[in-house]
This record gives structure tokens, C-alpha cells and sequence, in this order.
């Protein structure tokens, strides 16, 4: 299955297995949209596994360009560390760094976990010009998960370590590793579904509305190819817009195109 | 091994997690959840079948009434011999004993009744035939005492030839269903019968069925009674329950929240 399984009978201590089913637990019985839930999760995660700061975001892994990371998500560092670590991702010696994973990631097209020490087992960290900067930022071992999305691109999500902390047990990045690879929306921007399920509580009728709307039709055009008048379009239109709660058509589209459908 | 204690593979962690998953990812509708949860659970325990049942503790000692709200992998022919070896006085006998165990030690985590009752004492129950006549084998049941309402009951349910639940299955189901609460405390059915004396077993079984949407005649073939006698069970239920409709009393059974208590 995941690539992160990496003898497919080790197993888990019952204390273990409980701290993850308590958390997850917790996790189900939250209100909240998937971003509280992604929190929550994460935060229990880091707790298990004696981490200290995750960041989660839409990347980029492209062999021959400079990685890049866009609308962060994270929890566990200052300003100080957080405005050191954003020049640490961004520098650009990291290209080098991170070409054997996304050249592995390129290759598999699956998700992939890994520690610091299996992701650069030459240590071409320390010896970059960006070293300077995850020393400020106060970063040593840490766990990287990358998922390739269906839009293109790739979501990482990165559990750190301080410099003055030991590296992941193999127990530690066993749990994470289970964690990150059996709950897919940990990667995701909404829940699987929950935006489709929201497009499918609508009347047919306004379904096709709304996908017209969405391949870039004129309220005219739609009209007149169902064979009804402007006006009941305008109506459709505006039931499709409570229905969504939004109060135009440009905050519909982009309610769609920005995969967030499902936040209301 | 440093890890001396229990442990899981972690396949079957996996699968858990997985699961749980899932339910994390679903709109919060606690129905929902529970049904979506057992059946990946029963999934991971080899077996289709299993219910999730409810009931307050009336009387020390006295068999509880069990409202079966949640099943899985039953047909209606089988819930009703399901129904009918469940309230056989023998199984009552087992379970009532273990319920007052816990609910006397106020003790919120669950039991397998093969803690409590042995596997001969099992084997030798008068209770045994009504089982295989639903064709049922192997039982894993875990119990679990809600505070101020009474007891939850999860059942698993194998075959008649089928291999007995193994300590693995047994960890699975005691660690999922201990550490979620959701499962056992969420969306409790509702109802009072302090006052009232208790219901008969036929009647337990005629709530159950009635609450699975049966007509009154489906009941009355599945039991070998006539319609009439049916009319006359359901009767004794409406003044147990103390209402006067069976859409009244289905009402009292299915709007529990479980939040309101």
C-alpha cells in the first residue's frame, strides 16, 4: 500500500495504539471545519511524538526548480523562528537539498514519508549555504510527509524538532507515518466529498445552472440553451448562492476553483 | 522486543486509523458515525453482522430492556431469532450479572462477557439453540455503563461454524470502543420506565421489531402469532412506555441525543 510501510508486520505497543485512537477520538467528536480538525490532530500528533512545530502547505517538487511552498498552515513557532524558517524553505540552496526527494516523488507519483535522516542521508543540510538560517530558526530532526494532489502540485506536511533535541525513534516516526499516510485529508484543502455533497443537495436543475456558470456561460447563454427565461435564471442563480452562502458569482467560482467548497 | 505488554500489527493499526479516519472526515451527524464506525470495525473483526443496543438499568438484577437501534449484516428474518435467543432468560442471566458488575464498581470501561461468563458455562447455556437458530456462533459483546442513563452494548456476531473472536479481535473492539466515547454515549435512545413494572421478553422482542419498521402482521408470522395477540403485546408497551401511538412511542426511542443529559 503507502510507501511509508516499512516492514509490513511490525507492530505497536496497546499504550501507543490507544494514545492514537483517544486522539482520534477527540478528533471525531470536535466541531469545527477541516482546518480545526487538522489542528487538533496535528497538535495530538506532535504531542505523541515529543515533536514541537508542524507546518502544513501546497508545494511545489519539481526536480530542476527551487522548492516552493504556498498558504502555510502551522503551529509551534515564534515569529522569530517562523520569519527565519520562511527564508530557510525559501533559500535557494534548498533546490539541491530537496532534489532527491523530488526527483523520488517524481518517480513514484505516490506519498511518501520520511525522517531528515532517510530524506538526506548525506546530510547536504548542514553543509549548504541554508544551514545558517534552519540554525536560526531552531530546526534539527524532523519527519516530512509529501502527498502529489489530484489538482497538481504537492501538499507537505513537516513535524519539527529543536537543534538540541535527539532524532525520531523509529516507534516516533512508525506513529507519524501511520498517521499521515491513513488519513489522506490531513492533505487536502476539504474534506473528500463534502463539497460534492453540498452540489448534491441541489435541484438538478440548478446543478446544471451552476456548472454552466462554472465553464464560464452567460446567464443569456444559459437561458436561452435550457429554453427559459433570463429571470428564472436570475432566480436559480440566487438559490444556488443561499444554498453556497455566498453573495456573488465571483465569490462562487472561487469558492469551486480553490477547493473549499466544503466549508460552510 | 523491549515491548513486553499487549501490542497490535501494525496492519491492524492501520486499519483502525483509517477508519477513524473516515468518521472524522463525515458530516457530524452521530447516526451516521456510529453505523459507519461499526461497520468498519466488524470489518476488521472478519464478521458482517453486529448491533449496538442501549438500555437502562430498571431493577438490580432484573434483565434490562436493550433497544437494538444500530445493526449491521441482519435481514429481517434473522433479527427476529436474533431477538429471540437475545431475551432468552438464559442470556439474560449472563449479561444482567455482568451489567451490575460494572454499573455497582462504576466502572466506565468495557467487558467482554467471556470475562465474566466462561466459554463452557456458554457452551452448555439452554440459551445456545436460540443462537444457532439464528445462526450464530461465536459472540464478542463489550458492555459499557453510561453515566445516569444505564449500559450501551456492542455485539459481534460469527457464523455457527465459524473460528471463535481471538485475543487480537478482542483488543481491537476493547481499544476502539474504550477510547472513542462517541461510540457508546452518542445519540442515546430516550425513554423513562422507572415507575413501570418490567416488560416481558416478548414484548422486548415486539419493541425491537417495531422500531425495525415491521408491520404488526410481518410480526406476528415471524413469531407464529396471531395478529391479534400482537395488538395485544404492543398495547402492554404503549402503557409500559406510557404513550399512545406507535409513532409516539418510535419518537421516544429515536430523538435521544444523548446531549441532554
Amino acid at each position: 500500500m503507502m510507501e511509508s510501510s516499512p516492514t509490513p508486520d511490525t507492530t505497536l505497543a496497546e499504550p501507543d495504539v490507544r494514545r492514537i485512537v483517544r486522539l482520534l477520538g477527540e478528533v471525531i467528536a470536535a466541531t469545527g471545519d477541516i482546518n480545526d480538525k487538522r489542528r487538533l490532530l496535528m497538535d495530538g500528533l506532535c504531542e505523541i511524538i515529543h515533536a514541537t512545530a508542524w507546518v502544513w502547505s501546497m508545494s511545489q517538487f519539481h526536480p530542476d526548480k527551487p522548492p516552493s511552498s504556498i498558504g502555510l498552515i502551522h503551529n509551534g513557532f515564534d515569529e522569530h523562528r517562523l520569519a527565519s524558517y520562511m527564508e530557510a524553505i525559501n533559500h535557494p540552496a534548498m533546490e539541491a537539498v530537496s532534489r532527491p526527494s523530488s526527483l523520488e516523488l517524481q518517480r513514484k507519483g505516490v506519498h511518501l514519508t520520511r525522517t531528515r535522516r532517510q530524506m538526506d542521508p548525506e546530510r547536504l543540510l548542514d553543509q549548504s549555504a541554508a544551514a545558517p538560517l534552519w540554525i536560526k530558526s531552531n530546526i534539527g530532526p524532523l519527519i516530512m510527509s509529501l502527498r502529489p494532489m489530484e489538482s497538481g502540485g504537492v501538499n507537505a506536511i513537516r513535524i519539527y524538532r529543536t537543534l538540541d533535541e535527539p532524532h525520531f525513534t523509529d516507534r516516533e516516526a512508525k506513529i507519524a507515518h501511520i498517521l499521515l499516510s491513513e488519513i489522506p485529508w490531513l492533505h487536502f484543502t476539504a474534506f473528500p466529498d463534502q463539497a460534492s455533497r453540498n452540489i448534491t443537495n441541489l435541484y438538478p436543475r440548478h446543478r446544471t445552472v451552476l456548472n454552466l456558470l462554472g465553464d464560464g456561460w452567460s446567464r443569456k447563454k444559459i437561458a436561452e440553451h435550457l429554453n427559459i427565461s433570463v429571470n428564472t435564471v436570475h432566480g436559480y442563480v440566487k438559490a444556488i448562492f443561499k444554498h453556497f452562502d455566498v453573495h456573488s458569482q465571483s465569490e462562487l467560482l472561487a469558492r469551486f476553483t480553490q477547493g473549499d467548497g466544503g466549508d460552510k | 522486543m523491549k515491548n513486553a505488554g499487549p501490542s497490535l500489527s501494525e496492519k491492524d493499526v492501520r486499519g483502525i486509523v483509517r477508519i477513524l479516519g473516515e468518521v472524522a472526515a463525515m458530516e457530524p451527524s452521530p447516526d451516521a458515525r456510529r453505523i459507519y464506525l461499526m461497520n468498519g470495525l466488524a470489518r476488521m473483526l472478519g464478521t458482517g453482522t453486529w448491533v449496538w443496543g442501549a438500555a437502562q438499568l430498571l431493577e438490580p438484577g432484573k434483565q434490562p430492556v436493550y433497544i437494538y437501534q444500530h445493526t449491521g449484516g441482519f435481514d429481517e428474518e434473522r433479527m427476529s431469532r436474533f431477538l429471540i435467543a437475545v431475551e432468552h432468560p438464559d442470556c439474560g442471566e449472563m449479561t444482567a450479572q455482568l451489567a451490575q458488575a460494572l454499573i455497582s464498581a462504576g466502572s466506565r470501561v468495557t467487558r467482554s462477557i467471556e470475562q465474566i461468563v466462561t466459554a463452557e458455562r456458554y457452551a452448555r447455556s439452554p440459551a445456545k439453540p436460540a443462537w444457532e437458530a439464528a445462526g450464530i456462533g461465536p459472540i464478542l459483546i463489550t458492555l459499557r455503563p453510561i453515566p445516569s442513563y444505564g449500559i450501551s452494548c456492542i455485539g459481534f456476531y460469527r457464523p455457527v461454524d465459524a473460528p471463535m473472536f481471538t485475543d487480537r479481535d478482542s483488543r481491537i473492539a476493547h481499544i476502539v470502543l474504550n477510547e472513542v466515547p462517541l461510540l457508546h454515549e452518542a445519540s442515546m435512545p430516550h425513554h423513562s420506565s422507572r415507575t413501570v413494572p418490567q416488560l416481558p421478553p416478548r414484548c422486548r422482542l415486539i419493541i425491537n421489531q417495531l422500531f425495525r419498521g415491521m408491520s404488526r402482521k410481518d410480526i406476528a408470522k415471524h413469531l407464529g402469532l396471531s395478529v391479534n395477540t400482537v395488538h395485544g403485546y404492543i398495547k402492554l408497551i404503549f402503557k409500559h412506555f406510557d404513550v399512545h401511538s406507535q409513532a409516539e412511542l418510535i419518537a421516544r426511542f429515536s430523538q435521544g441525543d444523548g446531549r441532554d443529559h
